[in-house]
């Protein structure tokens, strides 16, 4: 019987150990297969993206664009006189009454002040 | 329970029948194992290893900010195995073809009889007639997927981009000219297919991957070739012009922004366009450009010193005998300065500063302006029009040549020789592919800008711009004035040669336009050119507006604003 298994052990080994890989090369194969339709997928997704860019072009013709605005006598021009009115930023804000202090504060690198300002912009 | 034993001579024939099976079994067996071994396994190797080739994705073009002019997407295209086909099937496969791919029956029964493994039906079709070929269900006739060239634009910049052909090759225009850069590798891999015919990709010995197209950047901005292509569409069909040719170009770097000719044609359907149609005139039909090239002869004249502008030319009333030949002015005029000789485009005036400049310098300055040879701009087909050598002028050549006759140019020339007026005296070499870069954006070209020569001084430059620009204020180029912009400008009306070469035709015209804008800082050059325009045709009538039309919409787009004044 103890001569029996001494033989066993090792014969069991071995068919573990092939069954192991034949396993594992049934899963690589799968995988394989996997990954060669996941890039189909994804081949199908870019060309499917590159279809999409293209007909973004196409929509972005301005020839296209011009057709229908005049097709709905939309009757855009381009502006005869263009005044450029330059802001000059003052030092001190006014918002409400409640002057609003430009210099540079621990607070504003946060953008704590920003966002406090816009909040109030927001309000009016 | 007793076993029955079989009878001794039955046992001897079925051990007769297992030995006579093993034998036949171990000699087949030593058959394919042994003597046929090569043989069975080049079969096997045929059977499972697998080839596939990769092919490579044509590059893009785009325009100076990236938008997309041509992309290569996959379609549909239908091939049969005819071989597989009886003729019963082939009989009943005929009908149903011809009625979805609009084939004719003569050709589909050419192809299906054939005997091949593999044959295209028809390539490129819609995914509409690829779904019904699909609901056929015929194993004989597939489906499999190649790239084909897309123009989302269509016609814009057609005469520029060129096409491909069916095999994806680029066979006119940049794409032919830039094929090297665009066409990519092609690639293929060794592997393994399963019993279904799959690929294993578990199996992979060897990969050679294919290497894209690059995408090649040009200098042509789309907003300024849809406005150009849109004002010279609207006088090529106004003026009912055989032709229509301009181009708008960076006078200091030599940028092509914007070419356009007419007639042109749709680059997804190249097929059945005729060839004229497919011309880029700007740079393949040179014409005699007349009055236009009266700035070469005055800007050789000031940079040589000899005329200041409010120096004095008799313009001998309108009439005015070289050698055997009388030139005449439109209008009549008797003593004009320099600077109105331009102004009104006078041929006397112009002849006579010729004359003091002498044949010889006059060449030179053509010669140092770009004409008679090609500018060089990367674009395949361009022409270098045509000046001869003084040696070979006639006697009435100096009559003719410095206002623009005896002498073919190109448009993209004559935008050329009014860039160094503009950019201060400089002959700029046109661009118009700005980069190549690969798939990934690593930089493969780059244009180089670059100055041939100085053909003028800066101040002769200066004064000429100032002269161009009473042209446009108060001369033949009234037309090209835009509201709140300085332009600078010069009209051309050229007769063209009789057809029998016997003198110049009374009926056809070549009218032309050059100009820049703004006169102080010019930022953009133009060139427009109608080829037998009627019923008018003189430069500044029919040629001029297209500036003018273009420049009012490119020139704030370039962030030059009207002045409010």
């Amino acid at each position: 019987m103890r001569a029996t298994v001494k033989y066993l052990i090792p014969i069991a080994i071995v068919i573990v150990g092939m069954l192991l890989y034949v396993m594992l090369q049934v899963n690589a194969y799968r995988i394989s297969y996997e990954i060669r339709q996941n890039e189909s997928k994804l081949s199908k997704v870019s060309e499917e993206n590159k279809k999409l860019r293209f007909d973004i072009a196409r929509l972005k013709n301005p020839e296209r664009i011009e057709e229908i605005l005049t097709r709905k006598d939309i009757s855009l021009e381009m502006p005869h006189d263009i005044n450029q009115v330059t802001f000059v930023l003052p030092k001190k804000v006014l918002l409400h009454g409640i002057e609003m202090n430009q210099k540079p504060s621990f607070f504003n690198l946060f953008g704590l002040v920003k966002e406090a300002q816009a909040k109030v912009a927001e309000d009016m | 329970m007793r076993l029955k034993t079989l009878p001794s001579n039955r046992f001897l024939v079925i051990n007769s029948f297992l030995l006579v099976c093993f034998v036949i079994i171990t000699v087949r067996l030593l058959n394919l194992g042994i003597f046929q071994n090569d043989k069975n396994i080049e079969f096997a190797r045929r059977q499972h290893s697998h080839v596939v080739e990769i092919p490579p994705k044509r590059g893009l073009i785009l325009d100076r900010n990236e938008n997309i002019l041509a992309t290569s997407l996959k379609t549909p295209s239908i091939y049969a195995v005819p071989r597989d086909l009886t003729r019963e099937e082939r009989k009943n496969l005929v009908p149903d073809l011809k009625e979805t791919l609009d084939l004719s029956r003569p050709y589909l029964e050419d192809r299906l009889s054939r005997d091949k493994l593999f044959i295209w039906i028809k390539r490129r079709v819609t995914p509409r007639e690829a779904e019904e070929i699909r609901e056929l269900e015929n194993p004989s006739v597939s489906i499999t997927e190649e790239y084909k060239r897309f123009y989302p634009y269509a016609t814009l910049l057609s005469n520029v981009l060129g096409f491909c052909n069916i095999d994806g090759k680029g066979i006119e225009g940049l794409e032919m000219g830039n094929e090297a850069y665009l066409k990519g590798q092609g690639g293929y891999k060794y592997t393994k297919r399963d019993a279904r015919g799959r690929e294993i990709p578990a199996l992979e010995e060897r990969v050679v991957p294919a290497i894209n197209g690059s995408n090649v950047l040009l200098t042509v901005d789309l907003f300024i070739q849809h406005v150009l292509e849109r004002e010279l569409s609207a006088a090529y069909k106004k003026w009912k012009a055989k032709g229509a040719s301009a181009v708008v170009m960076d006078p200091e770097t030599g940028e092509i922004l914007a070419i356009a000719s007419y007639p042109s044609y749709d680059s997804n359907e190249p097929g059945n366009i005729d060839p004229a149609s497919r011309r880029n005139r700007v740079i393949t039909d040179t014409y005699e450009p007349g009055s236009v090239f009266k700035i070469v002869t005055a800007s050789a004249c000031l940079n040589e010193g000899l005329f200041d502008i409010t120096d004095e030319i008799d313009c001998e009333g309108g009439e005015y005998r070289i050698a055997s030949n009388y030139i005449h002015d439109v209008h009549e005029y008797d003593l004009l300065s320099v600077e109105d000789v331009i102004i009104y485009s006078s041929n006397i005036g112009t002849v006579k500063m010729a004359q003091e400049l002498g044949s010889q310098k006059l060449y030179e300055y053509i010669k140092k302006f770009g004409f008679g040879e090609k500018t060089g701009i990367d674009l395949p087909g361009e022409v270098s029009g045509f000046i001869r050598h003084p040696k070979k002028w006639s006697g009435t050549s100096i009559g003719a040549i410095p206002m623009g006759q005896e002498v073919t140019v190109t448009a993209l020339q004559m935008a050329r020789a009014t860039a160094v007026i503009a950019n201060g005296g400089k002959l700029v070499k046109p661009v118009i592919v700005k980069e190549v870069r690969d798939e990934n954006g690593v930089l493969i070209k780059k244009a180089r800008f670059k100055w041939i020569n100085n053909v003028i001084s800066a101040e002769t430059a200066e004064t000429m711009r100032g002269i161009m620009k009473q042209v446009v204020e108060r001369g033949t180029g009234k037309r090209a004035r835009i509201k709140g912009v300085t332009v600078g400008g010069k009209t051309g009306t050229a007769q063209k040669v009789r057809e029998d070469r016997k003198g110049y035709s009374h009926s056809k015209f070549m009218s032309s336009f050059i100009g820049f804008a703004p006169v102080e800082n010019p930022k953009v050059v133009m060139a427009v050119v109608l080829d037998e325009a009627r019923p008018r045709y003189y430069g500044g009538t029919v040629a001029a507006p297209v500036f003018a039309g273009t420049m009012s919409e490119v020139l704030p787009y370039l962030g030059v604003y009207p002045d409010a004044e």
